[in-house]
């Protein structure tokens, strides 16, 4: 690895403030704020084909600001940006109101790696394939970012411009994530596939957020009106993406196979997916639509269960 | 604190070292804690490669005799030096194994090659360097990490176990046991990072199925053994620690 400078500001301020003052990548060296480690050191050490080199890091380690999961009814749920894969995964509350979320941290990497990968560090790599980018899609999180003018806060979707692109400044960060308490009757499922169950990158990523209205006490597994629909495909496009025509074709409309698998067609029809080493176009459109079926019916599951 | 010497307190900032100098006798004791730092820069000069040729210290606040412009900290005098210093090495502090260990690193520098080279522990083994083998696998402050992607700087302060850290008062552990009795062990570099994997997993889990032990061992690579006698040593150990309730 290539020789740098290392510095452990211990607030949020002096983080920014070493960003801003000492410069940012621009091709010929700048700062990186340094997480988990899993994706930027690899970087490092594959020796910047894919991005300038820092001539320093930021480690965010030490930054109490990015630290802690809340939640409240009122206030919804709070997820620092530098909290790990692992203790994400293992959050009671997230594991119990917003599984989703416990389902794709869960699946990133080794144990190695959920114990040093942190959700600001999977987001803000964009890669198309983050795992924990579909879930907070599709629960409409609002991303945080702390800058040298402030905070401002933005919808998780807009932080994505393209593969390794985010809408940070390089003087910014992101801070935390937020989402609302889930209604009543809400419940979603992340699911990707791979060649591979752990230690491996998502072909697709598939992730459903159904809330059903008022049971209709059939006990049945189908005919309960679905209210709001969020689908969030990973892998399939340049950045992570909403499905909007899926939803669409959901939402106002009572779950039943036939209606599963019309939302599941037009979310395969909305991916873009490119060709390359883990999978052809085609087969990721395929895997988009069997996937999306199979979160629908996972989905309102567990949400009648709500 | 010596009777006599200025509290020095560093924080690595930028290329320098900015360092808050308190004493209790007020501002004219300021000089005396400007030559007590370039004692010190003197000394920390014989440890190699911590100070570059070109550091010098650099008196801020106006002349030698008059009181530094930052006053507000400290209750009696205070005042602020800023020591240029060449970051190529920092000094950290490492708990490993139990034992503490202050050791200059480069910031490029990893935690493996780090208590490899410097430590001169070499039980950790790099296979691939880019955190997909485990080879390097190492627990800090109780989990599981590669140790290959973890910067020297970020396990400052922190408690680390290797692999040389299981075994007590010359009994091997309970893992590394049932190991060697299963026969789970080829070639054997990939046994330190899996014998870690496997600690952490019964650290949290003492009954594990034997998906438990491929999910928790699923960041380690073995290319010798088809894993078989691997997860069957993993089970036999955790059946053991329930007879010896070690």
């Amino acid at each position: 690895m290539r020789k740098l400078e290392y510095f452990a500001p211990r607030s949020l301020q002096e983080a920014i403030d070493l960003l801003r003052q000492r410069g940012a990548p621009d091709g010929h060296g700048g700062g990186r704020p340094l997480a988990g480690g899993t994706d930027l050191v690899v970087q490092m050490k594959e020796g910047g084909a894919k991005f300038p080199l820092p001539s320093y890091v930021v480690s965010l380690r030490l930054v109490p600001e990015l630290k802690g999961i809340e939640f409240s009814e009122a206030g919804g749920l709070r997820i620092g940006a530098g909290v790990t894969m692992a203790e994400v995964a293992e959050s009671p509350v997230i594991r119990d109101r917003f599984c989703i979320i416990a389902d794709g941290a869960g699946l990133i990497g080794s144990i190695q790696t959920m114990n040093m990968a942190t959700v600001g560090g999977n987001l803000c790599n964009a890669a198309p394939s983050a795992d924990v980018a579909p879930p907070l899609l599709a629960c409409q999180a609002q991303a945080v970012i702390a800058g040298p003018a402030g905070r401002r806060s933005l919808p998780l979707e807009e932080l994505f411009l393209g593969p390794g692109r985010t809408a940070l400044a390089p003087d910014e960060l992101l801070l935390e994530l937020r989402v609302p308490a889930p209604p009543p009757r809400t419940g979603g499922v992340y699911v990707r596939h791979t060649p591979r169950k752990q230690m491996d990158i998502a072909v697709v990523g598939v992730g459903v957020l159904l809330t059903l209205g008022p049971s209709t006490g059939s006990g049945q597994a189908t005919g309960d009106r679905i209210e709001r629909a969020r689908i969030a495909l990973g892998a399939v496009a340049p950045t992570p993406i909403r499905a909007r025509e899926a939803e669409a074709v959901l939402e106002g409309s009572h779950c039943s196979d036939a209606l599963f698998g019309s939302a599941a067609q037009a979310a395969a029809a909305e991916s873009k997916p490119i060709s390359d080493a883990r999978g052809s176009a085609e087969f990721r459109r395929h895997l988009v639509r069997v996937m999306t079926e199979r979160c629908l019916r996972e989905a309102a599951s567990r949400a009648r269960e709500r | 604190m010596a009777h006599g010497r200025p509290f020095l307190h560093f924080h690595p900032f930028g290329d320098r070292f900015c360092v808050d100098v308190r004493t209790a006798s007020g501002f004219r004791r300021i000089d005396v804690a400007a030559d007590r730092l370039e004692d010190l820069l003197v000394e920390l000069r014989q440890i190699e490669g911590v100070v570059e040729p070109n550091t010098g210290l650099f008196r801020y606040g106006g002349g030698r005799h008059e009181p530094p412009s930052d006053r507000t900290q400290g209750p009696r005098g205070a005042g602020r030096f800023e020591v240029e210093v060449d970051m190529a090495k920092q000094i950290i502090e490492l708990v490993v194994n139990g034992h503490r260990y202050e050791v200059a690193v480069e910031p490029h520098w990893t935690l493996l090659e780090t208590v490899r080279e410097e430590l001169g522990l070499t039980g950790s083994k790099e296979g691939c360097g880019t955190g997909d083998c485990g080879a390097c696998s190492m627990i800090v402050d109780g989990r599981l990490i590669t140790s290959c992607l973890m910067l020297a700087p970020e396990a400052d302060g922190r408690d680390i176990v290797t692999i040389e850290g299981l075994a007590r008062n010359g009994d091997l552990h309970p893992v590394q046991q049932a190991f060697i009795d299963t026969g789970g062990v080829q070639c054997g570099f990939c046994t330190p990072g899996m014998i870690m994997a496997a600690k952490a997993l019964l650290d949290v889990n003492r009954s594990p199925t034997l998906d438990d032990v491929r999910e928790g061992l699923a960041g380690n690579l073995c290319r010798c053994t088809g894993y078989a006698k691997i997860y069957e040593a993993v089970l036999a150990a955790a059946q053991g620690l329930h007879r010896g309730g070690v």
